[in-house]
């Protein structure tokens, strides 16, 4: 599935600081031995507003053998970059210019953020290159937050934020357990400035791990929240409240201005056939979905400013702010109470309890009907609706509602779900399996079968999901496969087939061994812990139920039924059972996942569960003739 | 000197017209975007107006109706003003790329939903007289045709730019209302304007962009592809139509300029075949160009090609490189290795000693030697090629020097174009073949090649053999001959594995396993596994090289360097445990436990130790299934969990390139738990025998030791595609004996 989030925060969770590349864990031969970050609020009387001066001061050695390593620096129209300079042992490399170019990220078509990068050659052992930006944040709203790590070992820094007195600020700790960080607090009298001053010592290189959570719960940083200003006889008000941020949210969203002909135009077509206020609402919210393809444009204020619902359906494309203000724009015009929100997905650590920019990255659209309010992400392509999606379930939402907002929640969900059952019927025919089979998939589960199939090409995508269903195992042969309706993502996703398992019992002399589980879900799940770093985060809470009903053959008897096997905690209950009755065994496996999030604490528990899992899937059923 | 500055100055005023003629009119891009617009939409041709397809063609995720690319390029000659006059080519080149595709599904909806350009590239260099123009604008467009036959004009100014400098601008552009069902049409046309001192000075990008090959099997059916080149008469013409492809029809305009031209109908889709090359079974076209007036032919003799689609392309490859062996200086080093080694009476010693040493030397020379720029010892650097054409010109010049009789092969590898269909100097690789009661070849392939081997992708090809008359590489004679294919015997893995129940969890194995490998089967393993620091130290012990202080570049502080590049060897070695699981994880599909005694036993650089071994004990999951009191092994699984080739695979049209012949040969030794016997080791016994390979099983039971031996050959590295149901059997057996067990029933 394609992350789909605003981009700014992106880039506000990286900060105005300099960082590299991030290279793979063990190529640590470069560090940082020494860094000096300074950031000062000032009054810009020309421009009659608050800005943030920034000088950061890096040096960076190679420690093992000469490396090359690339500097990049971001910046964009409401950050400059005012000076960039960088020597190597004393001296500027030759040949090497800075190139001030645009920042491509995967998954963003496009964005105005730009980038000031160059290659900074450690040309030997022990080499030094000195980095040295100075940049102004025109908006101490853009300033959210400084980051304190790198990806390489940071051996000493210290960073200083001077914050006059006329500047309200708060500075929040953010993930500073367990790092060496020291903080002061100073008063120069002279400018009548508070200087807060972090000094660090061996700070871990910041690590790159697939499914962990974002960086805002990783690495320390200082959250920066600007509050407000009264200075020479100007006030100031920034995010002071959240609904400071609100109204200057709103007041962005505001200005844009839909051709509301075209939008109810198409309101109506797309809701012709449809009678009940339900239907209409549902058609809408999956014509979006199904319609408007998904590119995300991030463009200077305009990071924030959705485009016009009118625009977006002449594209037939747009990002998640295009697609909100979409599908509100066009519940609007038949008369329903639908509102943008804004909302920080489950990468950021953040809640509304800090007003900032760097709190949320997502727009969606909240429909209120009959006293209940419906959240409606159309960037999620193939959940339905009323479904929510990991990165969104039980996290706060800022409803626009007109001079104020609304803060609440949505909707927790658990993994009821995203349940996807498997049913299978089947009877031993000599070493084979043969049979029926059927599987009905929900929420995230379906959505996650139907992104596979759509992002097939169409001529190929039945034999993917054949594949898919067969677990890629050529002697589980499927035949007479019918499916629902894959574009109709209201109901549950189901398919069905035959089976015939070749080899899927072993026969000994008299006996059949039977496995009874074909798919094994999660029996690879073992952590590495002694590498991995940081918690690891499933995509969804799973829900896997499957039920395997076998035929005895006639003249034989069941004369070993695998034990039961059941663990459960708060965070997931595995489950596998046998029944016998006179004519059929049957096995049914559950593997809930209620928190989606094993954190490292809890490691050596899933590893040693994740064992106990697979001792279960190894048992076999046996029939022996009478 | 008043002489001197007439002509210079009449030079000048020639120069002036010829700019002044030369210059494009002065027209903005947004006025040159709109007369392409004009001029492409306003072209009518039948294919670009199709609007409707079969019904049929709906299963497909895209269908390209009709794709055209048209490009004239034009090349003169021009003096110039630059400290001396000289001559300079100045070539004009617009390339037009047409498509016209039906969009059928989200997948090409997103495929074709954005174009990316090079919007414009300015890198003109110099100024006034010495100004060398090099420009590159790009013009697109974009049209939208409904379901309904309404044609919906894209506006490309909502572009936008991700790039954007003056001389330097990118540009992309999302679709706007593109939608599943639509049909898009655009275009994509680039001019170019270059000038440069003559083909020699043009950088590898300008080149390869001179190149074009059109591989006539693609993602999406296409119903028609009109390709059309135009030259004028100074541009010299090359090109192939290999494996049947259609060949161009070529019209020639009174002044000299000739037109290429191919129409192409119903290209089907490519299918990605297991064991397959491309080059070798698929219809293509390869075309190139140069510009080649008297003067610059001179220059390049032996590079330029002539329009002679027979024979002449592989004469001039040949002449080409009989020219690079008269005029290659020799490296010193493994001159200077051979007297250290042999001293002077060097040419008493055995003709095979030499031959070896020289090999060998030349090898630690090309690898062994290090540019004090990448310091990257890691698995990555052995992934290096050597450049067989320098390599085996300056054998070729050592082995004579010790008046060694030897044949020079110029061979087409399987991976690309047939010698037949020879088409660059890139496309040949060199080796030497050393004739006698058995020939030996010597080839500079990766670093792991050994003296004697002859690289797989070689084996069973045609080679153009080149002798030099009277060592002197004035006069060769020239034939063509077949290089051998080395016997399956010799390209082997031998696994053996030791295998027991953990005692303390008796649904886990440990395993003990070592194993060795040879020929071809040796390489991949040896990438990943031998450290660039073994290499060193084999090769200098080998040829006794010099420090490695001595073998970095002039001009650096030697010691400081040859510290760092220690250093880094030692750091490479920390990769080493995790190449290792990454090797097992492989083979066995599932990450090993508890990995113990890894190490490589052997490295297999040399003759000396011309075998690969490693080793390692690892615990694995998931061969142990409990049965009530007894146990199930899943002994099929322990070497392979391969797929069965499913029905799509079985039908075949094309012949089978195998990477070699080979032979895998796996020794199990089970260790059966005190208080079990084993039921159904009888069974597992199989054996399967046909041309194209072997699969066998033999299984005994002797005392508590279950022993399994496995051989799976495959006789060739090339079947026809008639042979495939006959190699599906032997896949098929190998198959099916993954898939069996054996009973551990207790006593």
């Amino acid at each position: 599935m394609t992350v789909k989030l605003l981009f700014f925060a992106t880039i506000l969770a990286i900060g105005g600081q300099t960082y590299a590349h991030i290279p793979p864990a063990k190529e640590k031969n470069v560090s940082i031995p020494e860094s000096k970050l300074k950031y000062e609020f000032v009054f810009n009387a020309l421009t009659n507003r608050v800005e943030v001066k920034e000088d950061l001061s890096t040096t960076y050695t190679c420690n093992t053998y000469r490396e090359t390593i690339p500097i990049i620096q971001p910046y964009n129209d409401l950050e400059l970059i005012d000076d960039v300079s960088f020597k190597v042992d004393g001296r500027m490399p030759r040949d090497i210019k800075p190139e001030f170019t645009y920042y491509k990220v995967k998954d963003i078509f496009y964005s105005d953020e730009r980038i000031c990068t160059f290659p900074l050659p450690l040309d030997k052992q022990g080499s030094k290159g000195v980095v040295n930006f100075k940049a102004t944040v025109l908006d101490p709203r853009f300033f959210t937050s400084i980051y304190l790590s790198e990806p390489y070992l940071v051996e000493n820094r210290e960073v200083t934020i001077k914050v006059p007195r006329w500047m309200h600020v708060d500075l929040k700790d953010m993930n500073f357990t367990g790092n060496s960080i020291q903080k002061s607090t100073d008063y120069d009298e002279k400018a009548d400035a508070d200087i807060y001053t972090y000094t660090m010592d061996n700070l871990k290189p910041q690590e790159h791990e697939k499914n962990s959570p974002g960086p805002t719960y990783l690495y320390p940083h200082i959250l920066v929240l600007a509050k407000s200003a009264e200075v020479k006889g100007n006030t100031f008000t920034y995010f002071n409240t959240l609904q400071d941020q609100y109204n200057w949210c709103h007041k962005i969203v505001s200005t844009t201005v839909n051709k509301d002909d075209i939008v109810k135009a198409k309101a109506l077509e797309i809701t012709k056939s449809s009678t009940t206020d339900m239907d209409k609402i549902k058609a809408i919210f999956y014509w979006v979905q199904n319609n408007i393809h998904y590119i995300a444009f991030e463009d200077g204020i305009a990071g924030f400013k959705p485009e016009s619902a009118d625009e977006v359906i002449r594209k037939n494309y747009g990002d998640c702010k295009g697609m909100a203000h979409l599908t509100k724009a066009l519940l609007k015009s038949l008369g329903y109470d639908a509102r943008l929100c804004w909302i920080g997905t489950d990468h950021i650590a953040y809640d509304y309890t800090t007003p900032s920019l760097a709190v949320d990255n997502h727009m969606i659209c909240a429909l209120i009907y009959q006293g209940k309010t419906y959240f409606l992400d159309a960037t999620e392509s193939y959940l339905g609706f009323n479904e929510y999606a990991e990165r969104i379930e039980g996290r706060q939402v800022l409803i626009e509602n007109g001079d104020q907002y609304l803060l609440t929640h949505i909707p927790a969900t658990t993994a009821a779900q995203n349940l996807g059952y498997e049913k299978r019927v089947l009877s031993i025919n000599g070493t084979s399996l043969t049979g029926h089979v059927e599987h009905s998939w929900k929420g995230e589960e379906k959505e996650y079968i139907l992104s596979g199939l759509n992002d097939s090409k169409k001529d190929e995508s039945a034999e993917a999901f054949n594949k898919y269903l067969n677990n890629n195992n050529n002697d589980y042969a499927i035949t007479n496969l019918s499916t629902s309706n894959v574009n109709d993502f209201d109901h549950d996703l189901t398919a069905r087939y035959d089976v015939n398992f070749k080899n899927g019992v072993s026969k000994f002399g008299k006996d059949y061994y039977v496995d009874m589980d074909f798919r094994k879900e999660f029996n690879d799940y073992v952590i590495d812990v002694a590498e991995r770093q940081y918690d690891y985060w499933f995509y969804y809470k799973h829900n896997i139920v499957c039920e395997t009903q076998l035929a005895i053959p006639a003249g034989y008897q069941v004369t070993t039924l695998p034990a039961d096997f059941l663990i459960k905690n708060n965070n997931y209950e595995f489950s596998i059972q046998y029944t016998k009755t006179n004519d059929n065994v049957t096995y049914k496996k559950s593997l809930v996942l209620k928190n989606s999030r094993v954190s490292k604490a809890q490691f050596a528990q899933w590893n040693a569960d994740i064992a106990k899992l697979n001792a279960a899937y190894n048992q076999q059923l046996v029939l022996t003739a009478k | 000197m008043k002489k001197l500055l007439t002509i210079a100055l009449a030079l000048l005023c020639l120069n002036s017209i010829a700019f002044a003629q030369d210059t494009p009119p002065d027209t903005t891009y947004a006025h040159k975007a709109a007369e392409i617009k004009t001029k492409i939409w306003g072209e009518k041709v039948p294919e670009f107006e199709v609007k409707a397809l079969p019904a049929s063609m709906d299963k497909e995720s895209a269908v390209i109706i009709a794709r055209s690319l048209n490009v004239e390029l034009t090349s003169n000659n021009k003096m110039k003003m630059l400290v001396f006059t000289s001559s300079t080519t100045r070539t004009s080149k617009i390339s037009t790329y047409r498509e016209r595709v039906k969009i059928n599904d989200k997948s090409s909806l997103d495929a074709f939903s954005t174009l990316e350009y090079q919007k414009s590239l300015d890198r003109t260099r110099g100024g006034f007289l010495t100004k060398f123009v090099n420009k590159k604008d790009t013009y697109i467009g974009a049209k939208i045709i409904k379901p309904s036959g309404e044609e919906i004009m894209i506006n490309t100014d909502e572009e936008v730019l991700t790039r954007n400098e003056s001389r330097d601008k990118q540009g992309q552009l999302a679709i706007p209302g593109l939608q599943v069902g639509d049909i898009l049409d655009y275009y994509i046309c680039k001019i170019e304007l270059v000038e440069n001192n003559g083909d020699e000075s043009l950088t590898k990008q300008q080149k390869d962009e001179n190149e074009y090959a059109f591989i006539l099997a693609d993602e999406y059916p296409v119903i028609s592809y009109n390709i059309t080149f135009k030259f004028n008469s100074k541009i010299n013409v090359y090109y192939i139509n290999a494996n049947k492809a259609p060949d161009f029809k070529i019209t020639t305009e009174t002044n000299g300029d000739k037109t290429y031209s191919v129409q192409l109908r119903d290209i089907p889709k490519y299918v990605d075949k297991l064991w397959s090359e491309p080059f070798r079974q698929y219809p293509y076209i390869r075309i190139s160009s140069s510009y080649g007036d008297k003067f610059m032919n001179l220059l390049a003799a032996g590079q330029l090609f002539t329009y002679d689609k027979n024979a002449a392309k592989i004469i001039n490859a040949v002449k080409s490189y009989e020219a690079q062996l008269a005029y290659q200086g020799n490296d010193p080093v493994p001159e200077k290795l051979l007297k250290r080694q042999f001293g002077k009476d060097v040419k008493d010693n055995p003709r095979d000693t030499l031959m070896k040493f020289l090999y060998d030397a030349l090898k630690y020379r090309v690898f062994c030697y290090y540019d004090g720029q990448n310091l990257d010892v890691t698995s990555k650097r052995s992934l290096g090629k050597a450049r067989s054409l320098y390599c085996i010109a300056q054998l070729s010049h050592m082995l004579y020097s010790l008046n060694i009789e030897h044949e020079i092969l110029l061979v087409a590898p399987r991976n690309l174009g047939s010698l037949d269909n020879f088409f660059s100097k890139d496309d040949v690789e060199a080796m030497i073949r050393v004739k006698g009661d058995k020939d030996v070849y010597m080839a500079y392939d990766d670093v792991f090649t050994q003296y004697g081997e002859i690289p797989a992708n070689y084996q069973g090809e045609e080679a153009f053999l080149l002798l030099p008359k009277n060592h002197a590489y004035t006069a060769f004679t020239e034939t063509r001959t077949k290089i051998p294919v080395v016997e399956a015997s010799r390209n082997y893995i031998k696994t053996e594995m030791n295998v027991s129940l953990v005692p303390a969890n008796m649904q886990k194995v440990k395993i003990r396993r070592t194993v060795s490998e040879g020929g071809f089967m040796r390489h991949g393993d040896q990438q990943n596994l031998v450290l660039m620091q073994n290499i060193d130290e084999t090769y200098t012990d080998l040829v006794g090289g010099d420090d490695l202080t001595k073998r970095l570049p002039k001009g650096v502080n030697a010691d400081k360097l040859s510290t760092e590049y220690q250093d880094a060897f030692e750091k490479a070695k920390e990769d080493l445990p995790d190449n290792f699981k990454a090797e097992i994880s492989d083979e066995f599909d599932q990450e090993p436990q508890e990995l113990t005694d890894f190490k490589v036993t052997s490295n297999g650089l040399t003759g000396l130790d011309p075998v690969f071994s490693f080793t390692g004990t690892f615990v694995m999951n998931n061969y142990i299934k409990k049965a009530g009191n007894n146990y199930i092994f899943e002994a099929g699984k322990l070497i392979s969990t391969l797929n069965k080739a499913d029905e799509k695979e079985r039908t075949r049209k094309i012949d089978i390139y195998m990477p070699a012949a080979r032979t895998l040969t796996y020794i199990i030794n089970f260790t059966i738990p005190a208080g079990y016997r084993v039921k159904g080791a009888e069974d597992l016994n199989h054996s399967q025998n046909n041309e194209t390979g072997t699969f066998s099983v033999g299984a005994t039971v002797k005392g508590n030791i279950l022993s399994l031996q496995v051989n799976r050959i495959y006789t060739h590295n090339f079947e026809k595609v008639d042979n495939w149901p006959k190699l599906l059997e032997i896949m098929d057996g190998f198959y099916d004996f993954t898939n069996q067990k054996v009973l551990l029933e207790k006593i």
